[in-house]
């Protein structure tokens, strides 16, 4: 998953939230109990743990985020949608064409059908052109 | 509530609840790790083998994909698909009918995918075992802690295992339903530490190929029924071009 | 004439892996907000059950956007249903734990 600062800032936030509101409900028991007061917690905590739940649930939404792509000239490349990805076919592929490779790549480049004798005419001619 | 609360140590807490968590969710880890150790490189399969499947799956995408075919090529694929999964050409080895089914059992091969079936189940079940034994051993015989939730009954020989108080409420339970709670409920904690999805989606699109029958493997179907399920998909396939209607196709998705 | 769509099986998993990452941390924190809360038996549940729908409601309205069609083949199910209760299980958890913590007895 993609970790960015809004993320990270989000989680810490939440976090820290939660800590505190479980801070304050540990000790509202302690004291409820010695003071024999019967009542429920304060709204106070009820709303610092709802709030840090939102908060943390938000921080895990912008955590799915697409991250951009490199293409094969180190252009970044970002996806049509922010968060989640095509699943049609047609929709799907146009990132993966852009970066300038396909899924079948392996297929189209395979290191056993590489005609070497060709590849080092090529090289060795070009090796005479720029000398 | 009729019965008062139990007076629970507060440091139970920290030296039973916790501990047990830390334990089991580094195990989880641990055995990830080891299993991916015990991992045998995959084998490499004899080429008869491989062609086999290769062929059954060129036979299956003929039939997904045969629509970007003419009439004519859709006909002699056909033609030559139905003819050759009729025949023996392409088997692995050909196989006498009444062989005898104990002598599948000396087969290497089998022995192998056998014994790495046994390896996984190993990793799964003895960590289980162990930390499962250590809780019962070692914090045995009290109450740790109250459940938020009231159970039936039916769990306190489960639950208070090693409790001798016959009328206790079930909510107080025993470290031993800390050990299932932790069980089951760890898969996220799990999910999050070792993460890695989008790398696992990375991962899928390298192996997208659609599993296949194990053909010959313990328990897989035999090699001619596939073959002869496979020709008979293919002898009823009807062939429509992806080109037919397009025109009518474009102007409508365009909405003209 | 109506083709059937194509998918792309990666991006159908990829979606899926998304979501359930996102209803993992909102089931743990669910379960320590019902700790904190120390919420107890039909309420516990309840509060689990509303928030898991408020948290895929919140996926499913920022991540969609607008067009769920286009992210998961079934969308209310996939986003709603599917995961409501395969994620009980770290919820529990958490709630058992954190209960017991911020609970005190003495």
């Amino acid at each position: 998953m993609a970790t960015n600062s809004s993320t990270a800032a989000f989680y810490v936030v939440g976090l820290l939230l939660l800590i505190h509101s479980g801070y304050s409900s540990f000790e509202f028991h302690k004291l409820s109990i010695v003071s024999h007061y019967h009542g429920s917690l304060p709204i106070d905590i009820v709303l610092e743990t709802v709030i840090a739940i939102i908060i943390i649930v938000i921080g895990a939404i912008t955590s799915v985020s697409n991250t951009p792509v490199l293409s094969l000239k180190g252009e970044q490349i970002n996806s049509r949608s922010k968060f989640l990805k095509f699943i049609e076919m047609k929709d799907a592929v146009t990132v993966i064409e852009s970066i300038g490779l396909s899924d079948y790549e392996e297929l189209n480049t395979r290191v056993g059908f590489i005609n070497i004798i060709k590849k080092r005419r090529e090289y060795s001619e070009w090796l005479g052109q720029s000398t | 509530m009729i019965t008062p609360d139990l007076l629970l140590d507060p440091q139970l807490k920290y030296w039973v609840l916790l501990p047990i968590s830390f334990v089991m969710v580094f195990i989880g880890l641990l055995r990830s790790n080891i299993t991916f150790l015990l991992q045998a490189p995959p084998k490499l399969e004899g080429f008869k083998a491989v062609r086999e499947k290769q062929f059954l799956r060129r036979a299956a995408s003929f039939k997904t994909n045969n629509q970007v075919l003419t009439e004519e090529e859709f006909e002699v694929r056909k033609q030559y698909f139905i003819e050759k999964l009729n025949s023996t050409d392409f088997y692995a080895k050909i196989e006498d009918s009444n062989q005898d089914p104990m002598s599948q059992l000396t087969d290497p091969g089998m022995n192998d995918a056998l014994m790495n079936m046994a390896k996984g189940n190993v990793m799964n079940f003895i960590p289980q075992t162990v930390i499962m034994a250590w809780v019962n051993y070692f914090f045995a015989g009290f109450v740790v802690m109250k459940l938020p939730f009231p159970l039936t009954d039916g769990f306190k020989s489960m639950l208070q295992n090693g409790i001798a108080t016959p009328d206790l409420n079930v909510r107080y339970v025993s470290s031993i339903s800390w050990y299932f709670v932790n069980l089951f409920g760890l898969r996220p904690v799990y999910s999050l530490l070792m993460g890695g999805s989008e790398a696992d989606a990375l991962m899928s699109q390298q192996q997208q190929q659609s599993p296949l029958p194990n053909i010959g493997g313990p328990g897989g179907p035999k090699v001619d029924k596939l073959f002869k399920a496979e020709a008979e998909n293919i002898q009823i396939l009807s062939h429509e071009s992806v080109f037919e209607g397009i025109a009518e196709r474009v102007l409508e998705s365009y909405g003209v | 004439m109506a083709r059937d769509i194509i998918y792309y099986n990666p991006s159908i998993d990829a979606n899926k892996q998304k979501l359930q990452h996102v209803q993992d941390i909102a089931s743990l924190a669910l379960g320590v907000g019902a700790g904190v809360l120390t919420l107890e038996s039909a309420y516990g549940f309840i509060f689990y059950f509303v928030g898991l729908t408020v948290a895929n409601f919140l996926f499913y309205s920022i991540c969609c956007e607008n067009q769920p069609k286009k992210f998961f083949v079934k969308p209310l199910q996939d986003v709603y249903l599917a995961g409501i209760f395969t994620n009980i299980a770290g919820y529990i958890m958490m709630w058992c734990l954190v209960y017991a913590l911020v609970k005190s007895s003495s």
